[in-house]
């Protein structure tokens, strides 16, 4: 069945969602193609229950999405918003950051009374930089037109050079401190030795600054449901939600965009693509001989994600008591010993080995909400990064993967091991190729204006998924500028 | 009557050497510590097993400016230094040779970079002699016109190559990093290129304590007083005023001015009592971060290796031994955790192919530089069996792709980062005076003029009269000599302005 | 490899020729610069017939499923349509529409076809061939390759036993008394290439310098081919222009350098295409041909049109032919009409110790007819 529209979108993701509501609302045209059966882009493991293990936590929701798309009266709630961030240490001594920078330096004196008095100057210093950054992060800015004082300009450009580990070596001398903060560094598959990485700690900054749910929030029942409320936004605005319909390739006429081609043999015209894949997927496999250009296709071919994330839903019969801590849901547990273990896992993630020892972040999501759990039990998300890609993914080996995790869980949670009913885990590989994980974060990238990430060589063609982010996040916040931008009058693709 | 000096230079190394030949040339009087018993550092040459010489710690030298050649004697001299013209990376059963002038895509990057390198070293020079305000140590970058390579900051050693193919793109990479540790996949490690090791270095005839020997001989003719074998302990002050140097016998030399080149946590954190200094200076010397991870394996061969199916000019330049990328990062990655990896970035140099009289006649000598040797090893100190293992390592690797030269080995000596630091007192046995990473080039290493530090208000002078020279300057990791006549001008130009008499 | 010579598989024969022992590198390849005189031998290739060595030329064969499709999208020409056996000569461009190199595309079969071009190019070819599958591999050290130029070409090969009843382009593979080889006319300049076995260099030059004995054979050096080149107006990378080697780079474009005769128009889908032809119109100077009035070449000089700077020469050389010197010249569009008259300074030699300012003007390119050759 051939059809005509004024968009077509590739991928049913979170931002392919967010851009077909957008740009359906401004009375276009829209068909939205998705691969698989279900909307959302985020992975179903195999298991025989169903669980979904893609994590709970949205940690760069776009406040402009989430209120512009009307998505709470879409069904979007969240049950633990503004979570504390946790580091867990073997020998008890938890370092719990909150908002509250005095109440952090408090945890943080146990370690070190230095540490705890430079913590508030240290984030002091990021969140004003970091609210000098929101015309390029949140809005179609761009890094010449940034209001910076020369102090800020001086320290993004010592930032732009400088590795978060270097950053916090330098700033810090706790361990505990370090290897917490650390984890958010890591975001977007960055190695924390990279010059660059220290941005990292401005771009978590300016989401914290995004209201509550900015930095890290769990939705009730998952983050399967922020990416309902899209679709039910979607559909009520006149988007026509095509699952099951994967895109074999991209049509051209004359060098640019006409629409799509898909896998059973159906076209629809448009005069503009927008691709939630990720920029090696769209230019490499959907854009046929090489059309974006043979130098760009081959250096897009050459740049493939090196590490990934994997993530564990582990079901328990009780909630594990630790420490003091009384109210575990609200919070991000950090496990994590030193600097040295990102370090380590990152390089052997790389040559695509397991790392002796895990960097990973738990979350407690609220049990009582929990439709997709098997029953009323408790449950305990898992985030384990760097994680490499093309681990086996054999039943056995997840297996093994999993009580390996737990095991090292058990280390700083005594007792979690016991509690461990089912466990259910999702690889690197196991993500959708629509809503893969992209190109790793990058400093020249997160400086970059918009764009440079969302246009293509091909006139038409944009690419709105995680790879047109600062950095990877299932925000939305890429669709809605990608739509921001088709509909630029100046353009003149659309009618 | 107590002489008081002009200038006071810490080390005899080619950085000190040129900063004195240069003061002395404008009529000051100049004197020169040095710990080690004759001149040179990290130049000197010596027997490592009878009747065998070579350098113990490098075999190349970063390009002399064309400019200072004549001006610092070595063409009166005669010192021939010859640039790296060949380059080889050898696999069993495979090999890749970049040439200088081969056309190829590999040594065309190998030439910019070495220009870069050399028209950044020229800029620092520049900027040393105008003394601008901004110009202290640890000067926040500022924002000024980009540096010649600056770009590379924002680059990895991978992407630099990846047009490349692959045997040339992991020759690159060996060739970068020889000698360091480095991550080839982490952004900013593209710097390496810019640092001897890579293009712009040259062998000298009849080895590097060539170069030592005129230098001193320049200086003693240009009236330099050279001290060897005293140890500076202290720097003076008064006032805010340096006032001479204190030796580890308790001698005190009054002088203007002193100049160190002492890498610049040395410098810093050993040279003053901390509370002397301003607190941000302490800090920024304490958090500037130290590379190294070279380690050396001297070897005296009773035949040269065999090398029949290359060609015999190839010996001349450094043969890199089945370089990869990823080697070099789990290399990289074990070195940070302290462990010594089983496969460690292995270069070598047949010293006696350039400088026939390092070992007796028909004899041969081959110096290996390791890199992604670890410092601090986490499971205790630099003992004997550790440097043995080192040493294994080294000629299985060797072996491996030059067949034979095992059995002709008559002795080896290893030089582990330890005992860099503690021979040529550079901190963490680092040679380039601190790790090559986007946060520590350029404006981001210590500038090489008078210890000063910004506040928000005004620069204020925090110690008049002190100079860092040497590997931690911008030009440190450049190019020779430059950081050292660099701070010599900054000297000139502060006494022209009134400062330091 | 070796950092030595490397040596043709004519190199001894050319070595024996060589009388002032003249050498020059192209391309990595050790070749005679001239062999007795530049004048003499750039002359007999337009009243007799010369032999050149042209082992440097860089040439690649493509082979692959989607080979056709692969080069139509590389060069500025459909080559999908090139019939087995024939060849065409084409552009390929950058991303941002510069040019990146030039060259001859032969095709042997349905899926093989043959690069040859004056600069290589291998690993960005590569690169993108392996986007559609194909592979490239470098034959330059496997094959030598000799031309012979000149209105009595075709007498010498009937002479030395060879059919030569070549269309220009075109090519055939063939067995020349114990020989594999190949026949070409792929040159610019009237005449045929051979192109045979490194091993079997030596007896072909062998057999056609006796074959052409009664012609007035003699080799010409790469100082003697570079005169011809230039009088047919032919540029070279590395000589007269820097080719591209950005992704994204947009200069030099295919108008500055004259050689936009090589893109077809019609052709939809080749690489840097909408970037050629976003930018064609902003070009401010194209290339022309200059002959000065003067028996002294001026290389890179600069080129006044009533006291106005227009532009400036690049390669140039002294023509035999013209008694003359001649030079390849980029200037501006609108001091480019054939017959403008121009100037331009000479520096000083050893025979005129001082500066002199010459006229030159525009002329019509090639300089020189190409001679046909008679049959």
């Amino acid at each position: 069945m051939n059809g005509v529209a004024d968009i077509v979108i590739i991928g049913g993701g979170v931002n392919g969602l967010t851009a077909a509501a957008f740009l359906a609302r401004a009375g276009k045209k829209v068909v939205l193609c998705e691969a698989s059966n279900r909307l959302g882009g985020i992975p179903i493991t195999t298991s025989p229950e169903k669980i979904s293990g893609g994590g709970h936590v949205l940690y760069a929701a776009d406040p402009v999405v989430i209120a512009g798309l009307k998505l709470a009266r879409h069904g979007l709630r969240f049950t633990a918003r503004d979570m504390a961030l946790v580091g867990l240490r073997r020998d008890g001594r938890h370092v719990v950051l909150t908002r509250d920078s005095y109440a952090s330096a408090r945890s943080i004196a146990v370690h070190s009374q230095r540490d705890a008095e430079t913590y508030p100057v240290f984030r002091r210093v990021l969140f004003e930089l970091a609210r000098a950054m929101r015309p390029l992060w949140w809005q179609n800015g761009s890094r010449g037109a940034l209001k910076l004082s020369h102090t800020q300009k001086v320290l993004l450009k010592t930032l732009e050079r400088t590795s978060a580990a270097a950053w916090l070596e330098s700033r810090f001398e706790s361990d505990a401190l370090k290897a917490t903060l650390a984890y958010d560094a890591t975001d977007g598959g960055i190695p924390i030795l990279d010059a660059g990485s220290a941005l990292m700690f401005v771009w978590r900054a300016a989401q914290e600054m995004c209201g509550l749910q900015g930095s890290s929030a769990v939705p009730v029942n998952g983050r399967q449901t922020y990416a309902d409320a899209l679709a039910k936004a979607a559909t009520a605005s006149g988007v026509d939600l095509r699952t099951t319909a994967r895109v074999h390739r991209l049509l051209l006429e004359g060098g640019a965009a006409a629409g799509v081609e898909l896998e059973n043999g159906d076209r629809i015209a448009a005069p503009l693509v927008l691709s939630g894949a990720t920029r090696f997927e769209t230019i490499c496999s959907l854009v046929p001989e090489a059309a974006a250009g043979l130098g760009e296709t081959a250096r897009q071919a050459r740049s493939e994600a090196s590490v990934g994330t994997a993530q564990i839903l582990f079901t328990l019969h009780h909630l594990p008591a630790f420490g003091d801590m009384h109210a575990p849901h609200g919070a991000r547990y950090i496990i994590g010993e030193h600097l040295e273990t990102y370090v380590s896992a990152h390089a052997s993630a790389r040559s695509g080995a397991l790392p002796a020892e895990f960097a990973m972040e738990l979350v407690f999501p609220p049990v009582q909400k929990m439709e997709d759990a098997i029953s009323e039990q408790p449950v305990a998300t898992v985030q384990i990064r760097p994680f490499p890609f093309g681990h086996d993914t054999g039943r056995h080996a997840r297996q093994m993967l999993s009580e390996r995790i737990a095991s090292s869980i058990d280390c700083v949670i005594p007792g979690f091991a016991l509690q461990v009913i089912h466990a259910a885990v999702t690889l690197p590989g196991d993500v959708t190729h629509i809503e893969g994980s992209g190109a790793p974060a990058h400093g020249t990238r997160m400086l970059a204006a918009w764009d440079a990430r969302i246009q293509t060589p091909i006139r038409g063609l944009m690419i709105c998924g995680n790879d047109a982010e600062p950095v990877g996040a299932m925000s939305g916040r890429a669709g809605r500028i990608a739509a921001q931008m088709a509909l630029r009058k100046d353009n003149g693709i659309l009618p | 009557m107590v002489v008081v000096y002009d200038a006071c230079v810490i080390g005899a190394g080619a950085d000190g050497l040129s900063a004195a030949i240069w003061l002395a040339r404008a009529g000051l009087t100049v004197r020169v510590i040095e710990p080690g018993n004759g001149p040179g550092r990290c130049l000197a040459t010596r027997e490592f097993h009878p009747g065998f010489f070579t350098s113990p710690y490098q075999d190349s030298f970063a390009p002399v400016p064309p400019a200072m050649v004549w001006a610092l004697g070595f063409a009166k001299g005669g010192a021939l230094m010859i640039p790296d013209r060949v380059s080889t990376a050898l696999w069993p059963g495979a090999n890749h040779i970049i040439a200088h002038d081969d056309g190829s895509a590999a040594s065309g990057l190998l030439s910019r970079m070495a220009g870069l390198a050399s028209d950044a070293a020229a800029r620092s020079l520049e900027e040393g002699a105008s003394l601008s305000p901004r110009a202290g140590w640890f000067a926040k970058p500022a924002i000024a016109p980009p540096w010649p390579g600056e770009a590379l900051c924002s680059l990895a050693l991978n992407e630099m190559t990846d047009d490349l193919p692959a045997h040339a793109a992991a020759h690159i990479c060996a060739l970068a990093l020889m000698g360091r540790a480095g991550d080839p996949f982490l952004t900013g490690s593209a710097l390496h290129l810019l640092a001897p090791g890579a293009g712009g270095s040259g062998i000298v005839i009849g080895g590097q304590k060539t170069l030592a020997d005129i230098l001193a001989a320049t200086a003693c003719e240009t009236g330099v007083q050279i001290s060897y074998g005293l140890d500076v302990t202290d720097v003076t002050h008064k006032n805010d005023r340096v006032t001479g140097i204190v030796l580890a016998d308790g001698t005190q030399i009054a002088a203007r001015v002193v100049v160190s080149t002492l890498d610049v946590k040395r410098s810093i954190l050993s040279l003053f009592s901390w509370n002397a200094l301003p607190k941000d200076v302490v800090a920024s010397a304490g958090a500037f971060r130290m590379g190294g991870g070279t380690a050396r394996v001297m070897l005296a061969l009773d035949a040269p290796p065999d090398m029949t199916h290359l060609d015999p000019a190839l010996a001349r330049g450094p043969i890199h031994i089945t370089p990869s990328f990823e080697t070099q990062a789990d290399a990289n990655a074990a070195c940070r955790a302290g462990v010594i990896a089983e496969h460690l970035p292995v270069s070598v140099r047949l010293a006696s192919a350039v400088d026939p009289s390092a070992a007796p006649p028909g004899k041969a000598v081959i110096t290996a530089s390791l890199g992604c040797v670890p410092f601090h090893l986490f499971d205790g100190t630099w003992t004997r069996d550790k440097r043995d293992i080192l040493r294994d390592r080294a000629l299985t690797a060797i072996e491996n792709v030059l067949p034979g030269t095992k059995d002709r080995v008559l002795g080896a000596e290893v030089i582990a980062p330890p005992d860099i630091e503690e021979a040529l007192g550079a901190t963490s046995g680092d040679l380039w005076g601190g790790e090559i990473a986007a946060d520590q080039m350029f404006e981001s290493r210590p500038y090489n003029v008078s210890l000063m530090t910004r506040t928000r208000r005004a620069p204020r002078i925090a110690l008049d009269g002190f100079y860092l020279a040497g590997s931690s300057t911008i030009a440190g990791p450049l190019a020779s000599c430059v950081s050292g006549v660099s701070a010599a001008q900054a000297v000139l130009a502060d006494r022209k302005a009134g400062r330091g008499q | 490899m070796t950092l030595g010579v490397m040596a043709t598989p004519f190199h001894m024969r050319g070595a024996a020729f060589n009388r002032g022992n003249a050498w020059a590198t192209r391309n990595g390849w050790t070749l005679s610069r001239v062999y007795s005189s530049v004048e003499d031998e750039a002359l007999a290739a337009r009243s007799a017939v010369v032999l050149s060595d042209i082992t440097w030329r860089w040439r690649v064969t493509i082979e692959g499923a989607q080979a056709a499709n692969f080069l139509s999208r590389l060069a500025t020409k459909n080559l999908a349509e090139l019939s087995p056996g024939m060849a065409a000569k084409a552009l390929w461009l950058t991303d941002g529409g510069a040019v990146r190199g030039a060259g001859l595309f032969a095709r042997f079969g349905r899926e093989a076809f043959a690069l040859a071009a004056s600069a290589p190019d291998t690993d960005w070819i590569a690169q993108s061939a392996a986007l559609f599958g194909v592979t490239v591999r470098d034959i330059s050290p496997e094959q030598g390759g000799l031309a012979i130029i000149g209105p009595y070409a075709a007498h010498v090969l009937r002479a030395a036993g060879l059919a030569c009843d070549l269309a220009p382009l075109a090519f055939r593979k063939l067995f020349w008394r114990g020989l594999d080889i190949t026949l070409s006319r792929w040159g610019e300049h009237e005449g045929y290439e051979i192109w045979c076995a490194a091993d079997d260099g030596l007896l072909v030059w062998d057999r056609l310098m006796k074959a052409g004995g009664g012609y007035g054979i003699v080799p010409a050096g790469l100082d003697a081919m570079d005169v011809l080149d230039i009088e047919a107006g032919i540029l070279r990378p590395g000589r007269d222009y820097k080719a591209a080697s950005d992704t994204h780079a947009c200069a030099p474009t295919p108008m500055s350098l004259g050689l936009e005769t090589l893109i077809d128009a019609e052709h939809g889908g080749f690489n840097g295409r909408a970037a050629w032809a976003a930018t064609r119109k902003n070009e401010t100077h194209i290339l022309a041909g200059i002959e000065i009035e003067s028996e002294t070449p001026a290389a890179h000089t600069p080129l006044q049109c009533a006291g106005a700077a227009v532009g400036h020469t690049l390669a140039s050389v002294y023509s035999p032919a013209l008694r003359r010197a001649i030079a390849l010249a980029r200037i501006e569009k609108s001091a480019a009409a054939v017959g403008t008259q121009l100037s331009l300074t000479l520096a000083p030699c050893a025979q005129r110790p001082e500066f002199r300012t010459v006229h030159a003007y525009v002329a019509e390119m090639p300089f020189l007819p190409t001679p046909q050759m008679a049959i």
